[in-house]
């Protein structure tokens, strides 16, 4: 199970990228630098979704 | 030309996309295939023939930049951005998203390639290369479709027989066997999953092997597990005196093509069997949802538990205290479903949700053959009549 304060940590670090990704957006418009903050930011809510962080990171054989 | 294929899910979820890999290989015979995956899918690359050059996404190291204060957050965006730098060096004329995720979206986009397939981002804009994908998008809960099926929708090999192939030889099938004393049944048992929510518990596993020992006083059985798993289900194998078998994917795919019967739950491993003779009981538990990822073969058993919660959705943890759907399928429905895959028993008499037995004929589906409590008949019927209709 993930460690609550991990997890905080990684709501907050989503909530920067995302956040970064709108500021980019609404000065420069769209390029590839906010479409690769919102792929860091999936990165990091598919690991917060998963019930066990454990395995979702674990080698699979 | 040069084909990149883009994953963003787990093992299981690729090996059962391989279809749609086979699918393109007939489409391209001459081209390269690359693929880019999680490091959690990468043990693929044993087994998945069709694919050229694997690419690794670094996500270890991007998580690690996220959790560690130390490290700047944005040497993960630096990480992903080189990654996606050096694959563009590649000059692919077709990318293609096998997962329909924003993450893959958002990775499709970053790629130069004159053609896209599947789901990806163009701007702000989510594109969908073929109407069937705009409805997976807009209609995310509905149950019609195997995910599976989904995709070869979206893809266009729908009118297409699905392919089932894996590397492997013949012959490391015929040298398992071999070890095996003649007219012995061989059974199989993959007791570990990636999610702790879908397990069985040991007691029942156990219970299971020694009441095959008592029907079958030949059988063979043998514990699937990864050689890392060892540690977890050594209790299990010294409790049901049942061999266990550390083996990498590829090993695991020969045993399998070697075996009568799998008993699984929902993970990687049973997707393996599909392209096999193998006869497979696939236990559902947990987020474990049938209608959209069992195993895509004709003829295998699905056994679900009579819970009303099940199935659970995916991203939520369990709340209560013991997982009561780890008790709500018995040893003796596992038995039941063995003397129906052995004798064709048409009216087992059930402790469990649902007893179904899938085909695949055009489309993945299912008969039930018997199914009780709230929830699973209800789904059961429903899905019947949507698939009807």
């Amino acid at each position: 199970m993930k460690k609550p304060s991990l997890e905080q940590k990684l709501n907050k670090t989503i909530e920067k990228l995302d956040a970064s990704a709108q500021k980019i957006i609404a000065t420069r418009g769209y390029s590839s630098e906010p479409a690769v903050l919102r792929m860091l930011s999936e990165i990091l809510k598919e690991q917060l979704r998963n019930e066990d962080s454990r395995y979702s990171t674990r080698p699979v054989r | 030309m040069k084909v990149l294929f883009v994953h963003g899910l787990k093992l299981g979820d690729l090996l059962m996309a391989a279809p749609v890999l086979q699918f393109y290989r007939r489409k391209y015979p001459r081209a390269e295939f690359h693929l880019l995956a999680l490091p959690e899918a990468m043990a693929a690359s044993q087994v998945l023939d069709p694919v050229n050059v694997w690419h690794e996404l670094p996500k270890k190291k991007i998580l690690e930049t996220a959790a560690l204060a130390s490290v700047g957050l944005l040497d993960g965006v630096d990480l992903l951005a080189a990654c996606f730098d050096r694959l563009n060096l590649e000059n692919f004329d077709l990318a293609v998203s096998l997962s329909h995720t924003r993450f893959c979206a958002y990775a499709l986009s970053l790629i130069c390639a004159s053609e896209k397939h599947g789901t990806y981002f163009e701007g702000e804009n989510l594109k969908c290369s073929s109407l069937d994908f705009l409805e997976m998008e807009n209609l995310k809960e509905t149950r019609k479709l195997h995910y599976l099926d989904a995709y070869r929708k979206g893809f266009g090999s729908f009118d297409e027989k699905v392919e089932w192939r894996f590397r492997g030889s013949e012959e490391d099938t015929l040298q398992k066997r071999s070890l095996l004393n003649e007219g012995r049944s061989l059974y199989l048992f993959q007791p570990l999953s990636s999610e702790v929510k879908k397990a069985w518990s040991l007691e029942r596993w156990t219970r299971l092997m020694q009441e095959i020992r008592r029907m079958d006083p030949l059988a063979e059985m043998k514990i699937l597990c990864a050689p890392f798993e060892v540690g977890e289900v050594q209790a299990l194998s010294q409790a049901a005196q049942v061999e266990l078998l550390p083996t990498d994917l590829k090993e695991a795919l020969a045993w399998i093509r070697a075996a009568d019967f799998l008993i699984t739950l929902d993970t990687s491993i049973k997707h393996l069997a599909n392209a096999s003779r193998c006869k497979v009981i696939e236990l559902c538990l947990g987020s474990a949802d049938f209608f959209k990822q069992a195993i895509y073969k004709p003829g295998a058993v699905i056994l679900t538990p009579k819970v009303s919660c099940y199935p659970c959705a995916h991203q939520s943890r369990c709340p209560l205290e013991k997982r009561i759907c780890a008790q709500g399928i018995e040893a003796e429905d596992v038995i039941q479903a063995l003397k129906f895959l052995k004798n064709k028993e048409e009216r087992p008499s059930i402790h469990c949700g649902a007893f179904i037995t899938t085909t695949t004929d055009t489309q993945w589906s299912y008969r039930a053959l018997s199914a009780q409590g709230g929830k699973n008949e209800k789904a059961v019927s429903r899905t019947e009549a949507e698939q009807n209709h």
